[in-house]
């Protein structure tokens, strides 16, 4: 890591590659995060409520 | 031939990198094993709801409050209405009962923080195996002893498929046991 | 130089054979790398960077999250009572997807509906519903519902809506306008009670009830008949020999489901003396065509010659039971069956049979016309019944009640008259769409915009609504109360078992309301209320009950039926008057149009329904679309390929349709399916097919359904039709009768299975396996599938799509053969492309013992349980796809995509439509292979029981999702290690054989070998 730190060109050249890097990343990441986003998102569901007034069928366990 | 990085990479730091991955990744696999299959896990409840006192102390029975133990699949976690079938009266006044009450009335759903969680593609029946005698300790701990519940038992596919493998090792009360199912489709619907 | 000669060259050394450059033979020429200096690189590349990025990220994500975090269990303040989660419910209700109200039972879990079945004690349906049917349940989550009321574009709160119709209506009243209230038939005698007090309270509403198809034509034949427009049930069941005429008796005429139950019973293996023998005579190729064991083809126009030359042959014979009349005598005498026979080119042979047939049968036969015919048709089939004594076949004790007089296009013509005049002030669309319905060249929707007030109670948006003043949002059938009475014997009732999921309010209750002109006078129990009283008033003080009202009302409802006591019916004589004595014109030769409904959905009011528009026509094997079907010999005449969209024209009318070549359409024929092509529609039915409604026969005395004289032109346009089943083309050696041929379809006739009862085993192989056998010792399940009763209805699909959870995919995957079915039924052909026989097959995982799926999985996700099942384990499973291709039956399905939100704006993705799935079945996600588990839930819920019980497991209490829907008992499963259970009965059958048998595969799926009823050995 020294000679990143020490010279002045390659502190330089570790922030642009940082920020390229970090740019591609961010665009090249859109769409595996789509994908994966969708899997892990709990989807709200609709209240559901049982109509009163059913008369339902006997079931076999009480 | 001229010493390259290349050689040094290859020589030195690949095999001491591997090695080191290597022996940090099985230590910690092995140490970590039971508190990645779940043991020891006891979140913090909204209400803090002690089994010690009304399972163990009162000897409330487990199947009070989690009735679908033998009815079906799923043990179910007390509705409301099963607590406030005592807390209408009993210490109504307590801060924690005070809080239940607040549920009970304005109709918010009261957020449990789940224990004991077996995934989603695998299918486990309470009832198959309550019905055949197994007791709720077997699998759940001595809950009866727990002001806050923990996961005491792996569970973890291995784990299920021990006892499957050798129930008289893991319920020796039981007089008679057959060994449950180990294929797949008993529980990978 | 010739042309093999001809050498190329860069250089001059090249061209003079030089020595090839030393560089041509390396990669890179000496020297190019010589000035690259790894040690001067970078100390820190872009790779390096990335790579410390990711490692960091990752142990950071790891490190923040909590992997022991279970989410929360959040139980029920108060539970319902009678709700145990975890357990399903069962509620008896009355279907709403056709008029013929059937019994059904909705499965619910945690009060949500997730599956429909027949209702098991209804004396009609007993336990089955049709396709439409079982899939009707996802119509209650349909995204596009409409969630509250509207005033054109604006929301409104039912209060203000009410008054405001209240007060537009009484003014309309007053000021002299009429009131149009626009309905389906009303077959609930409380609706028709409701819609008579409406009339009362508004003096100048009137009531136009009408349905795209209907069997008016067949009513009024009765009512010219006998008298009275009740039309009979037949009793298939005890029918020896039937003719039908261009009717689709098995899957879309009036009960099909208790038509295929009672059809099939006459075709047991068991009693196999006792088959029945069906005589199809159409222009088409419809369903009960390819169940038939003799086609005849004739033009809808010719049924009428064909009637009467059938019945002049009789009366020749002398067989008539009754005395024909000599008037009658006169007019038959210009018919001769053997001059129809020449005219129309058909086989004398067969025409003989079944006129021999019609004699030898007398009281044991039935003709039977379709509801398309004309009038006509129908009063000289009644004749011929009456003739032939097959009258004892109809039952009127199930008639079928009659909803009243329909509105046909002669009276929207006048309506619409009346609109463009002003003389209607307010038009109400009670749960109808007659925008779509009614050819557009009628200019409903314009004609509409000369009524002040247009109010549709509808459940989503159609293209009746677009016009509207006010759209108000209605209960679906699952939560709405109700009855109805389709037959004679049995009183329906409907209750709800959900409560409404939006704002959205009863129909009845809607108009009720404004009888009481008062928009507070609503509660949501009235109709309830007044469906008690109605009940109580016309039912329950006419049966003279011991219990109180109460009991009988809670019975009733726990029921879902009441059965009503037989009434007398008087004697039905036929009326000779009706009976038409002119000459008729004979039937053109030029293009006919035949006019049909679609198989799946109805009119188009289950358009959105993807499932349904899934599932692949039975004959063609198409989904997602209409199309104009053609015999082969047109197609070759006029050049036409599949997919080439000609225009059809019917007088000023014309519609583009993409062209199906269909084997065994009579040449000169166009059958089109309607119902397709809706435009105001959710996601799924947008683009799904064509709206041909347009082709409707608008001229005044004729059958809507049918025209002569249609002219047909190509466009030279395309459109991609997609089919699940490839067309094979008959003609290619290659693949004509290769399912005979390696015996997947074993089929004879039932004289050559009484000369050879093993023929349908006999070709098989002796079979040695390399491996010991696995040994199943105890339950091991297996299944018959009975071809014999199969109609190939599609009924077990759609029951095992609602079941398991089995994604639609939409038109473009199905174009790329991606579609989801675990039981599909397999179309073949055999014969002829003019003359074919057609033989079905569901085809679905064989579950077999030997499975060769199983043993390519490299990562074992798949392999055989100890009781028989091929299990699929989905979380192991990583997509390999190698067990679909070494499955010889391909019956494996695999998730190319996470169909769950496939569609570009998320189709499954909202708050409703994944409250429709089945919780006991996990849902797939994208890479994972599926197919059909012979329903390891219910088995898994048997052993449930069993264990609960302290019994064994019943094999026959395992009733698998295909085998409760069957309408005609076709599949059977159970235990085959049970030598007592049905199952084995059709695996020892010498009937029984086993699909690509000699793979050694052993699969556990027997079917049952067809047999054709026909004279000979010949099919």
């Amino acid at each position: 890591m020294n000679n990143i730190i020490k010279k002045k060109s390659n502190r330089r050249k570790f922030f642009t590659t940082a920020g390229k890097s970090s740019l591609g990343l961010m665009l090249m990441s859109f769409f595996p995060m789509n994908i994966f986003s969708k899997n892990t998102k709990v989807i709200k569901l609709k209240e559901v409520h049982p109509h009163p007034q059913a008369v339902k069928r006997d079931n076999k366990t009480k | 031939m001229k010493k390259t990085i290349l050689d040094y990479t290859l020589k030195v730091r690949v095999p001491l990198t591997i090695f080191v991955v290597a022996i940090s990744f099985i230590i910690t696999f092995y140490v970590s094993r039971e508190e990645r299959d779940g043991v020891g896990y006891q979140p913090e409840q909204p209400i803090h709801y002690s089994h010690k006192l009304h399972a163990g102390k009162m000897g409330i029975d487990c199947q009070y409050c989690h009735t679908g133990v033998t009815k079906e699949r799923h043990a179910l976690i007390p509705s409301v209405n099963i607590c406030m079938n005592c807390h209408t009266v009993a210490r109504k006044d307590r801060p924690e009962i005070i809080k239940l009450r607040e549920y009970y009335e304005s109709g918010k759903l009261l957020p449990w923080k789940r224990v004991h969680k077996v995934p989603e593609y695998a299918y486990f029946n309470h009832s198959v195996h309550v019905n055949k005698g197994i007791d709720c300790e077997s699998c759940h701990g001595n809950i009866r002893e727990m002001e806050v519940v923990k996961q005491v038992k792996s569970f973890t596919m291995n784990a299920c498929l021990d006892c499957h493998r050798e129930p008289q090792k893991y319920l020796p009360y039981l007089s008679e046991v057959k060994e449950g199912p180990k294929y797949c489709a008993a529980c990978h619907r | 130089m010739s042309k093999e000669n001809k050498k190329y060259w860069k250089s001059i050394d090249e061209y003079n054979k030089k020595e090839l450059p030393v560089s041509k033979s390396d990669e890179f020429m000496e020297g190019t790398t010589d000035e690259f200096d790894p040690s001067k690189l970078d100390g820190l590349s872009r790779r390096k960077f990335l790579a410390l990025l990711s490692a960091s990220t990752a142990f950071a994500v790891t490190a923040c999250s909590d992997y022991h975090d279970q989410k929360e269990l959040a139980p029920y303040i108060k539970r319902p009572d009678g709700l145990l989660p975890g357990k399903p419910n069962y509620y008896a209700s009355t279907c709403s997807g056709c008029s013929q109200a059937c019994g059904i039972l909705i499965k619910t879990r945690e009060g949500r509906p997730i599956k429909v079945d027949g209702n098991d004690l209804h004396p009609i349906n007993k336990g089955k519903i049709c396709a439409t049917g079982q899939a009707s349940v996802y119509n209650l989550y349909d995204p596009s519902r409409l969630q509250f009321p509207t005033k054109g574009k604006n929301k409104v709160d039912w209060a203000s809506a009410d008054s405001d119709i209240i007060n537009k209506l009484d003014k309309i009243v007053k000021s002299g306008k009429k009131i149009a209230v626009i309905t389906h038939p009303i077959n609930s005698p409380t609706e028709k009670k409701l819609l008579d007090e409406f009339k009362q309270r508004y003096s100048t509403a009137e009531v136009y009830s009408y349905e795209l198809f209907n069997n008016c034509n067949k009513k009024f034949a009765w009512f010219k008949s006998y008298g009275s427009p009740e039309i009979p049930s037949i009793k298939w069941d005890e029918a020896d020999i039937i003719l039908s005429l261009e009717s689709d008796f098995l899957a879309k005429e009036a009960n099909h489901v208790e038509a295929t139950r009672l059809f099939s019973s006459r075709r047991d293996i068991m009693k196999s003396d006792h088959f029945n023998r069906l005589y199809v005579a159409e222009a088409g190729m419809s369903l009960t065509n390819t169940n038939s064991d003799y086609r005849i083809q004739v033009r809808p126009d010719a049924q009428y010659d064909f009637v009467l030359s059938l019945m002049s042959e009789v009366v020749k014979r002398g067989a008539s039971v009754i005395n024909v009349d000599s008037s009658v005598k006169k007019k038959l005498s210009n018919y001769s069956l053997d001059s129809f026979v020449t005219k129309w080119n058909l086989d004398a042979i067969k025409v003989n049979y079944l006129i021999d047939d019609l004699v030898n049968n007398k009281g044991k036969a039935i003709v039977y016309a379709g509801d398309v015919l004309p009038a006509d048709v129908h009063i000289a089939v009644n004749l011929l019944n009456e003739i032939l004594g097959n009258t004892k076949l109809y039952d009127y004790d199930k008639a079928y009640v009659n909803t009243g007089r329909q509105a046909h296009l002669d009276d929207f013509k006048v309506l619409i008259n009346s609109f463009n005049k002003s003389e209607f002030g307010a038009v109400i669309h009670y749960d109808v769409n007659p925008a779509f319905h009614i050819p557009s060249s009628m200019n409903y929707a314009d004609a509409l915009k000369n009524v002040g007030l247009v109010v549709s109670l509808v459940e989503s948006e159609n293209e009746s609504t677009v016009s509207d003043t006010y759209t108000l949002p209605i209960n679906h059938a699952f939560e709405s109360w109700g009855d109805a009475q389709a037959r004679k014997n049995v009183y329906s009732l409907r209750q709800p078992v959900i409560a409404p999921l939006y704002n959205s309010r009863q129909r009845e209750a809607i108009l009720l309301t404004w009888i009481t002109s008062s928009s507070e006078a609503y509660n949501d129990d009235m109709y309830h209320q007044y469906l008690m009283e109605s009940c109580r008033e016309n039912i329950y003080n006419k049966m003279k009950l011991a219990v109180d009202f109460k009991s009988f009302w809670f019975a009733a409802l726990h029921d879902g039926y009441v059965e009503l006591n037989k009434q007398s019916t008087k004697k039905h004589v036929f009326d000779l008057t009706a009976f038409d004595l002119r000459k008729h014109s004979s039937a053109s030769t030029d293009f006919g149009l035949l006019l049909s409904r679609s198989y799946f959905i109805g009119d188009g009011r289950f358009a959105n329904n993807g499932w349904l528009q899934e599932i692949p026509h039975p004959i063609s094997k198409a989904a997602w679309d209409n199309y104009a079907a053609i015999a082969p010999s047109t197609a070759k005449k006029m050049d036409l390929e599949i997919g080439d969209v000609i225009k059809v024209s019917v007088g000023d009318n014309s519609v583009n349709l993409p062209v199906m070549i269909q084997p065994g359409v009579l040449q000169d024929m166009i059958t089109v399916e309607l119902g397709y092509g809706r435009t105001v529609i959710g996601d799924a039915g947008k683009d799904a097919g064509i709206n041909a409604n347009d082709l409707l026969n608008q001229q005044s005395g004729s059958s809507p359904w049918i025209t002569s004289g249609v002219s047909i032109e190509k466009t030279g346009e395309e459109y991609e039709l997609v089919s699940t089943q490839e067309h094979h083309p008959l003609d290619e050696d290659f693949v004509k009768d290769f399912h005979l041929k390696r015996g997947i379809i074993r089929e004879a006739t039932l004289t050559e299975y009484k000369k050879n009862p093993e023929f349908a085993r006999e070709h098989d192989e002796e079979l040695v396996s390399i491996t010991s056998e696995h040994k199943f010792t105890e339950t091991k399940w297996g299944m018959a599938i009975d071809m014999n009763k199969c109609v190939s209805c599609a009924t077990c699909v759609a029951s095992c799509d609602v079941e398991n959870n089995v994604p639609v995919v939409g038109k473009d995957q199905v174009a790329n053969g991606r579609e989801m079915h675990w039981i599909r039924i397999d179309r073949y052909y055999s014969g002829t492309p003019e003359d074919p026989i057609v033989s079905n097959q569901p085809m679905l995982c064989q579950h077999c013992d030997n499975a060769p799926c199983e043993n390519v999985c490299p990562v074992n996700a798949t392999n055989h349980s100890p009781d028989g099942l091929n299990q699929m384990v989905y979380n192991r499973c990583v997509g390999t796809r190698y067990c679909a291709n070494n499955c010889p039956y391909k019956v494996r399905r695999f998730n190319f995509f996470n169909f769950l939100d496939h569609f570009a704006d998320s189709y499954y993705e909202n708050e409703v439509t994944p409250l429709v799935y089945n919780p006991e079945v996990t849902i797939r996600s994208r890479g994972v292979m599926e197919k059909c588990s012979f329903c390891v839930q219910k088995i898994s819920e048997e052993r449930e029981d069993a264990i609960r019980e302290g019994r064994e497991i019943k094999g026959e209490n395992v009733v698998t999702a295909c085998q409760q829907a069957c309408p005609a008992d076709a599949i059977v499963f159970g235990d085959v290690n049970d030598p007592n259970s049905r199952v084995s009965q059709y695996k020892k059958h010498n009937l029984g054989y086993l699909v690509l048998q000699n793979l050694n595969v052993r699969p556990n799926v027997t079917y049952v070998a067809k047999l054709r009823n026909t004279h000979s050995e010949d099919t």
